[in-house]
């Protein structure tokens, strides 16, 4: 188990101390390097064959407990990194994320069970999961990508409860206004149980050198090879015209807009891009499990998992989202006492870490302070509407002063 | 699914039985089993964790009541806790622990329905396959799809259904109201009971409350209009008390000028306490065992026993069927012969097959799917502030 | 039509909480601009005191405390320890974060909403809790033929619309008030006209944070029950109510609140049980489309 963390930090031959000093950017930029993150997915991708070792030399048992629970971990990770784009990246706060990986659950189990009879070849299905997941980003996010951010908090929110709803009473015909819409034996969703008898991957079970592949073990290197390839899509990202749009969106977008760039078609990509991967992660779940859950997929809480995991590391970071993802989903395996006490220690943590140090343990995202600007108690005045504006970079406690001092141009009147 | 009511008539005796029970095992001093687990899963936090925490602390106390009385042939059985939080990718990656290691010899558990058919699959793949008892997962595709492994000690939705719709008929029903809560149990449950409605030509409406619903007025003026002469509510206990407050308010009077009948969660005197009253006159089904085998004393001691241990009144409806699930696979293990220290998962389930256990809610034994053979579906009333038996309905 | 007017009255009811939930929302997000995740379950903390209060004075049979005075009482402490939880939640989680991304105090709100919910359960009760109504509270039903709801059920009503109106009156004609809407209007410029902006955001938060209180309290007697999840989705809808009316607008949270409970009530009565809430946040969708800044709200800069 503490293979995969401890090889962020011994990797290369950097004295600790100096690694120390580079400070949580610096940190970052290492662990990015493909000269930590090579040697970290291969050995990620060793880790299984190691337990399997062990277990077969020696009286310790637990090879297969292990990996499943570095599977969760890798899936977790994934997810992070994926909320990482529309939070960490684009800034944008979509509290029903998690939904986008139920419905990529779903509509992999639709199309790989006896649930309507549909059994697709993987790569069918695979479209199948993209062009759902897709279409459902594009009905929730180009309408809520044109409103100011609260509003896609809470629209996205509303999204993920509307999502359960469905998911819950789609096992029978719906009824509306005393009439029944579709025949008797109309069941999508299978409701609170779920769809069963999901086909996992046609995939070979016998590898060369490898000889026989448990299943748990060859979803396990699935998941890492997605979190790897969504890694390398990441930092590629980072450094293209688009990913240099987003980060000019999360840092000022009046200033970004002024530069020309069209936000609602960079906001509209991070958002779905994300969803797309989210709704992959969850297909991949699908086959891996069997089966397609109702209950883990749409909770809030759910999602408020995965954003303690990427806040944890950091906003923007994406070793900070692994690093994330193993710190909560390990514990609970091991400790029990622990669960009881799971959300009262996440949220804690989780106020903590953002009044504390705002930008997370590996943190790229400078959370800086802005400009302040008044609230919209309209009666009061027409001039409600403030923009959010940045300043230079200081600290928050001279922030006040420097404004004070500074006599910005203040642009309240701003309306559409 | 055995209850808190029941255990009343529960008996010590049980007890004592399922203590000294399975005389037959073929185990002795000489050889005994080096090491003995078996899990308890369950939701015990999350969102359904009313109805685990209880179930997990009557796991416990079946345990080590077990092991006070000698545990298998003087081993003490070791017991693993798996909270799967209602999360059948959870319940997946703790099973595993269980499944690579020999020495756990079956679950109390999964709960839910919807976990049991999510990983189901896994245990009867493992080698041995690692077998379980549910308390409380009803769905009738859990021991329907033919899994050796599968068992459980409580009724079947296809069997508790039918027999409420059969209470309701008998008492007269005009017009059911029928209503579930959106969860595992209860929609499967009030799926069952309208087809048998259906099937006994009753009219029927259908409608459902969310989970932690507080505000049932639109509810009730829907059941006035429906002229509706019988409630059927499936649900796991919470949603009742403010259902039935509602009702009384809007002049519905259970008893007077309409029936309510409740399943499982809902024969808990807590609801008349919590609905101040308003319950009263209400029908519950539950299903036990024949309560005349047992006395009355010694079913006060198990409760005075889980009384001072833990908080009854947060116990949630299936503590009693988990202490007798517990009780079943134990009495199981201890049967199997051990071989070089070895007790194997195949005989457990072999055992699990063959063998009547004594438990507290008397003799049970499996049929050849697993389901527990000769329950009882029982109805209760809430009269005054307890629930109170009336008869056997099948 | 007598069902029609009767889910009409069940939904106005709803709707009067929802309201009374919402102006807080309001209030926090017109001065700060902050989307108050907690703020529904501050709502549900205030009904757990109620409901304390409740538990120590009624089965504490010393001398029969008449039920008046218990509610006075359980309205007074709920209202007193909401609003100093209001207060607290603000100086813990956001005054820290108030200059920082706007993201980082809305994670901060998720996690005190977290936070509540889970103390709540772990350390009050998992299971739901009584409030004795029967005892506190006069069990009649007002109505007109066969169209009635219960007396608690008309003080909600009552009670959301008179709070309105005094709130209105508190914001525009006390000294107090035009403080608060000049803190709304430019925070910066209301520090250099000599306003303590702390202590405004202070007693808005107070003031907000009380108001769950008594819809907590107002809660319980009415529907006697109480658990600690019931915060989460009555404070969504209630912001969704105050997004309606008009984020900002406290006429329109009192509009939104009631607008809303009346549309739950009619698709539940006439459509179906099943996809209530379904309905709801298509409707949220659909009005944010179509009036983004909500019926009663000015039109505001579209950051789109």
């Amino acid at each position: 188990m503490s293979a995969p963390p401890s090889t962020f930090e011994e990797e290369g031959s950097h004295p600790l101390k100096r690694f120390w000093e580079l400070g949580p950017a610096g940190w970052d930029r290492t662990l990015t390097s493909p000269f930590v993150l090579i040697p970290f997915f291969i050995l990620a991708a060793l880790v299984p064959l190691a337990l399997q070792f062990v277990e077969d030399n020696s009286a310790w048992i637990g090879a297969q407990f292990w990996t499943l629970i570095l599977a969760n971990c890798a899936m977790f990770a994934c997810l992070a990194v994926a909320l990482n784009l529309v939070v960490g990246y684009a800034g944008l706060l979509n509290l029903g994320f998690i939904a986008f990986f139920g419905i990529g659950t779903y509509a992999y189990a639709l199309v790989a069970s006896d649930q309507i009879h549909q059994h697709y070849p993987l790569w069918a299905a695979v479209l199948v999961v993209i062009v759902i997941t897709l279409a459902f980003a594009l009905v929730v996010g180009v309408p809520a990508l044109r409103l100011r951010g609260d509003y896609l908090a809470i629209v996205t929110l509303g999204f993920g409860l509307i999502m359960r709803n469905l998911i819950i009473e789609l096992d029978r015909p719906p009824v509306l206004a005393g009439h029944q819409i579709g025949p008797d034996s109309l069941n999508l969703t299978g409701g609170t149980n779920g769809i069963h008898g999901v086909a996992p991957f046609n995939l070979p079970t016998r590898l060369p050198l490898l000889g026989e592949v448990p299943h748990y073990r060859m979803y396990y290197w699935i998941f890492v090879g997605f979190l790897a390839l969504s890694i390398y899509a990441m930092l590629r990202w980072r450094h293209t015209r688009t990913g240099r749009a987003w980060v000019a969106i999360r840092e000022d977008e009046l200033a970004a807009r002024a530069m020309g760039v069209n936000t609602f078609k960079y906001r509209l990509l991070a958002f779905s891009t994300s969803a797309v991967m989210a709704g992959i992660v969850g297909m991949i779940d699908a086959a891996f499990l069997f089966n397609a859950f109702p209950s883990p997929n749409f909770d809030v809480q759910t999602t408020v998992m995965v954003f303690i995991m990427m806040i944890l590391g950091g906003l923007g970071s994406l070793p900070g989202a692994i690093l994330g993802a193993i710190a909560f989903t390990v514990p609970p395996f091991l400790l029990q006492k622990f669960v009881l006490y799971k959300y009262l220690v996440i949220s804690v943590l989780l106020i903590a870490v953002m009044v504390l140090r705002p930008e997370g343990l590996l943190g790229t995202v400078s959370i800086r302070p802005r400009r302040t600007f008044g609230g919209t108690l309209e009666l009061l005045s027409t001039e409600s509407a403030a923009e959010e504006g940045e300043p230079p970079p200081v600290s928050t406690a001279d922030a006040a002063k420097i404004e004070a001092a500074s006599g910005e141009i203040v642009t309240p009147e701003e309306k559409t | 699914m055995g209850k808190p009511r029941f255990l009343v008539f529960a008996a010590l005796a049980g007890v004592v039985l399922a203590a000294c029970g399975g005389t037959a095992g073929t185990g002795n001093a000489a050889n005994k089993p080096t090491k003995v687990q078996i899990a308890c899963e369950g939701p015990f936090t999350g969102d359904q964790a009313s109805i685990g925490a209880g179930a997990l602390q009557a796991c416990q106390l079946a345990v080590s009541d077990f092991n006070k009385a000698g545990g298998v042939s003087g081993t003490a059985v070791t017991l693993v806790v798996w909270d799967d939080q209602h999360n059948a990718q959870t319940a997946g990656t703790f099973q595993a622990q269980g499944i690579s290691d020999p020495t756990v010899l079956g679950i109390v558990g999964p709960m839910n329905s919807g976990v049991v058919l999510g990983t189901i699959q896994g245990l009867q793949n493992a080698s041995p396959p690692l077998p379980f008892v549910s308390e409380s997962a009803s769905n009738v595709k859990v021991t329907d799809q033919g899994f050796s492994v599968a068992h459980r000690v409580n009724a079947r939705d296809d069997a508790q259904g039918p027999a409420d719709a059969k209470f309701m008929v008998s008492q007269g029903a005009k017009k059911v109201f029928v209503m579930d809560a959106k969860s595992d149990y209860s929609t499967g449950l009030a799926d069952q009971t309208q087809t048998a409605l259906k099937t006994a030509n009753i009219p029927y409406v259908r409608e459902s409350a969310t989970p932690g619903q507080k505000d049932f007025t639109t509810i009730v003026s829907k059941i006035k209009a429906s002229g509706a002469d019988w409630v059927y509510f499936a649900d796991e206990g919470p949603e009742a008390a403010p259902l039935v407050t509602a009702m009384k308010q809007g002049n519905l009077l259970i008893g007077q000028n309409i029936q309510f009948l409740g399943t499982d969660g809902e024969e808990d005197p807590t609801i008349i306490t919590n609905s101040q009253g308003a319950y009263v006159g209400a029908y519950a089904t539950n299903i036990t065992a024949d309560p005349a085998g047992l006395t009355a004393s010694a079913a006060q001691s198990f409760v005075t026993e889980f009384k001072a241990k833990y908080d009854i009144t947060k116990a949630g409806p299936f503590y009693g069927s988990a202490y007798q699930a517990t009780q079943v696979l134990l009495q199981a293990i201890k049967n199997s012969p051990v071989n070089n220290g070895k007790i194997s998962r195949s005989d457990v389930i072999s055992h699990l097959g063959s063998d009547t256990f004594n438990t507290i809610f008397g003799q049970v034994k499996f049929d050849s799917k697993g389901d527990v053979q000769g329950g009882g579906i029982y109805v209760y009333k809430a009269v005054g502030t307890s629930m109170v038996v009336q008869k056997q309905v099948s | 039509m007598a069902y029609f007017l009767q889910q009409l009255v069940n939904g106005l009811e709803v709707g009067s909480l929802y309201a009374l939930i919402a102006l807080g929302y309001t209030l926090i997000y017109g001065i700060l601009e902050l989307l108050n995740f907690a703020h529904g379950d501050v709502f549900m903390v205030g009904a757990f005191l109620g409901a304390g209060v409740a538990a120590l004075l009624v089965h504490n049979e010393v001398a029969a405390i008449p039920g008046g005075l218990v509610v006075g009482l359980m309205l007074l402490l709920a209202m007193a320890g909401a609003g100093g939880l209001g207060v607290g939640i603000e100086r813990v989680a956001y005054r820290p974060l108030r200059n920082a991304n706007r993201l980082a105090p809305l994670i901060t709100a998720i996690g005190v909403s977290l936070f509540l919910e889970s103390a709540v359960q772990v350390w009050v009760s998992p299971a739901p809790v009584l409030v004795p109504s029967n005892a506190l509270v006069p069990q009649f039903n007002l109505g007109l033929g066969s169209v009635e709801t219960p007396l608690t059920g008309a003080l909600l009503f009552v009670i959301a619309i008179g709070l309105m109106v005094v709130l209105d009156v508190f914001i525009f004609r006390t000294r107090f008030g035009s403080a608060m809407r000049a803190t709304a209007q430019d925070r910066e410029a209301a520090t250099f006209m000599g306003i303590d902006v702390d202590r405004v955001i202070m007693v808005t938060f107070f003031v907000a944070s009380a108001l769950a209180g008594l819809g907590g309290v107002l809660f319980g007697l009415r529907y006697a029950n109480i658990d600690f999840f019931m915060g989460y989705l009555l404070g969504i809808k209630a912001f969704t109510a105050a997004v309606i009316g008009g984020i900002g607008n406290i006429r329109g949270a009192m509009v939104g609140g009631l607008l809303l409970g009346v549309f739950e009530s009619l698709t539940a009565g006439f459509i179906s049980t099943q996809f209530t809430d379904t309905f709801v946040f298509l409707a949220l969708i659909a009005v944010l489309l179509i009036r983004p800044q909500g019926l009663f709200g000015q039109p505001l800069t579209d950051r789109a």
